[in-house]
């Protein structure tokens, strides 16, 4: 069962301000992040240019959005799905429920979908969607079907049917470029794609052609399980003006690699590849990405090879109006050998980071302001959770 | 619509069930007179940092603006943090 709650943030806003109910509502800072279903009656969707989002919808409110009252809604939602199922895997504004086991108690699938959604709607105000099918794909994509308020099931055997017209970026795995590519060889559904063999499809795009060969006949295997390592995590932020200010750029920077570096020792894994990515006031995009010399997932390495990217990329006199860091190459923590020698540096900077998480958890990130960080303090407002972002992005 | 950031410690009444919940029922800010709280919009909780924090959107008698409510366990204090006016 996929779970997926509705126009999330802008959902909030509406139900913490009912003056908001019944209006265009838009949460984001430079791009909407979330707008409410009345807003997306005029075309605005999440990712468009605020600007254009005005133009097209003059009287929208827009919000700047509180990302930790979105966290306390979403753990409610999370706690209610606990009661359905015991094996559910949480993300920002979804979660998979797994059903297995459950048919006494839930002597047909949508009974436990209906429940959800009541309970959801009378304990936190929230509409959300609910897909049922035989693996979480298929779940996930019946939910995408059905939005908004929607419940969706898909019979066990019906999958290859339920999917076949859909168009090929439904289905997962299929993202702008190689949605293009299939286009281009005039395959624009996924009952389409069948008619290439795995072999094909390999060639085409490796090891992904592989699971998409499974995934176009509606075969998931992947299981249920809460912190499924991810592929990514991202950390990024438009600056409140553009800047070229060094200090300010080295501490935002600092504080995202902070940020995401900590999301991944929470997940207990490790990661091997860095990526920068800037974007120039006049909207031009630099990226970069390095290798790290060994898996890690402590702030201070991570940050000098992000650092040494940084400025790399940073080239042009011109101000900087957004930057982000990405992690990715993940392995769990304890698969490493360290070299003898540099064991007292490690061993020295590992406990600083769990000392640091430990006082985090507790007190809020705020509690201490470490690195480059500092060179933000007085610039940014500051809360218990940490610095105030202009766009705080959250992990894919 | 507009929304004024207050952030004011105010007196509560309010009722805590053995359950755990709780509901605020009237409420005063400063030498102003009490607020009946109509209904409460929306209840949301932070948990971490040692103690639980617990916020609620509240409508209150006799007026459509939406007063937003903080509550620490860790001090047993109450905070109006802000206010959402139509217009």
């Amino acid at each position: 069962m996929h779970v997926d709650i509705d126009a999330f943030f802008a959902s909030v806003e509406q139900i913490r301000n009912p003056l908001l109910r019944g209006r265009p509502v838009i949460v984001g800072s430079g791009v909407i992040a979330s707008c409410s279903y009345e807003a997306r009656q005029y075309g605005l969707r999440a990712g468009m240019p605020l600007d254009e989002a005005l133009r097209r919808c003059p009287h929208a409110v827009v919000l700047e959005g509180h990302y930790p009252t979105y966290r306390c809604f979403a753990e409610q939602v999370f706690d209610i799905c606990r009661r359905i199922s015991p094996d559910i895997e949480t993300h920002l504004d979804d979660a998979y429920c797994d059903l297995s086991g459950t048919g006494r108690i839930y002597p047909h699938p949508l009974d436990a979908g209906r429940l959800l959604k009541g309970l959801i709607r009378r304990e936190t105000g929230l509409s959300v969607t609910v897909g049922i099918g035989s693996n979480r794909m298929i779940a996930r994509m019946a939910s995408g079907s059905a939005k908004p308020d929607g419940l969706m099931l898909v019979e066990e055997g019906k999958e290859e049917e339920f999917i076949a017209n859909l168009p090929v970026e439904r289905l997962p795995g299929v993202g702008h470029a190689t949605g293009e590519v299939l286009r281009a060889l005039n395959i624009n559904t996924i009952g389409e794609m069948r008619r290439l063999s795995r072999e094909a499809l390999r060639a085409l795009f490796g090891t992904n052609g592989i699971l998409l060969h499974e995934r176009c006949r509606g075969q998931d295997t992947r299981v249920v399980g809460e912190d499924e390592v991810p592929r990514s995590i991202s950390r990024e932020t438009t600056f409140h003006r553009p800047t070229a200010d060094a200090r300010e750029i080295r501490g935002t920077l600092h504080y995202l690699v902070e940020r995401a570096a900590g999301a991944a020792r929470q997940l207990g894994i490790e990661c091997s590849t860095v990526k920068v990515h800037i974007r120039y006031s006049d909207f031009a995009d630099a990226a970069a990405s390095r290798r790290l010399p060994r898996a890690t997932a402590l702030d201070g390495d991570i940050y000098a090879t992000a650092l040494e990217v940084l400025q790399g990329l940073f080239s042009r006199r011109a101000s900087l109006r957004h930057v982000g860091v990405t992690l990715s190459g993940f392995r769990p923590a304890s698969a490493h050998q360290t070299a003898l020698f540099e064991e007292t540096h490690d061993s020295r900077s590992a406990n600083l980071c769990a000392c640091l998480d430990n006082l985090r958890r507790r007190f809020g990130h705020s509690i201490v302001v470490a690195g480059d960080s500092i060179a933000l303090l007085g610039r940014l407002r500051r809360d218990p959770h940490g610095y105030v972002l202009r766009t705080p992005c959250l992990t894919k | 619509m507009q929304v004024v950031e207050i952030g004011e410690r105010i007196k509560v009444r309010a009722d805590f069930t053995p359950a755990g919940r709780i509901i605020p029922l009237m409420f005063r800010r400063g030498r102003h007179d009490p607020l009946r709280i109509r209904r409460i919009n929306a209840t949301w909780e932070e948990r971490g940092h040692g103690s639980r924090t617990v916020y609620f959107s509240v409508s209150v008698e006799n007026s459509d603006d939406v007063f937003h409510l903080r509550y620490r366990e860790e001090d047993r204090t109450w905070w109006l943090d802000s206010l959402a006016m139509d217009g």
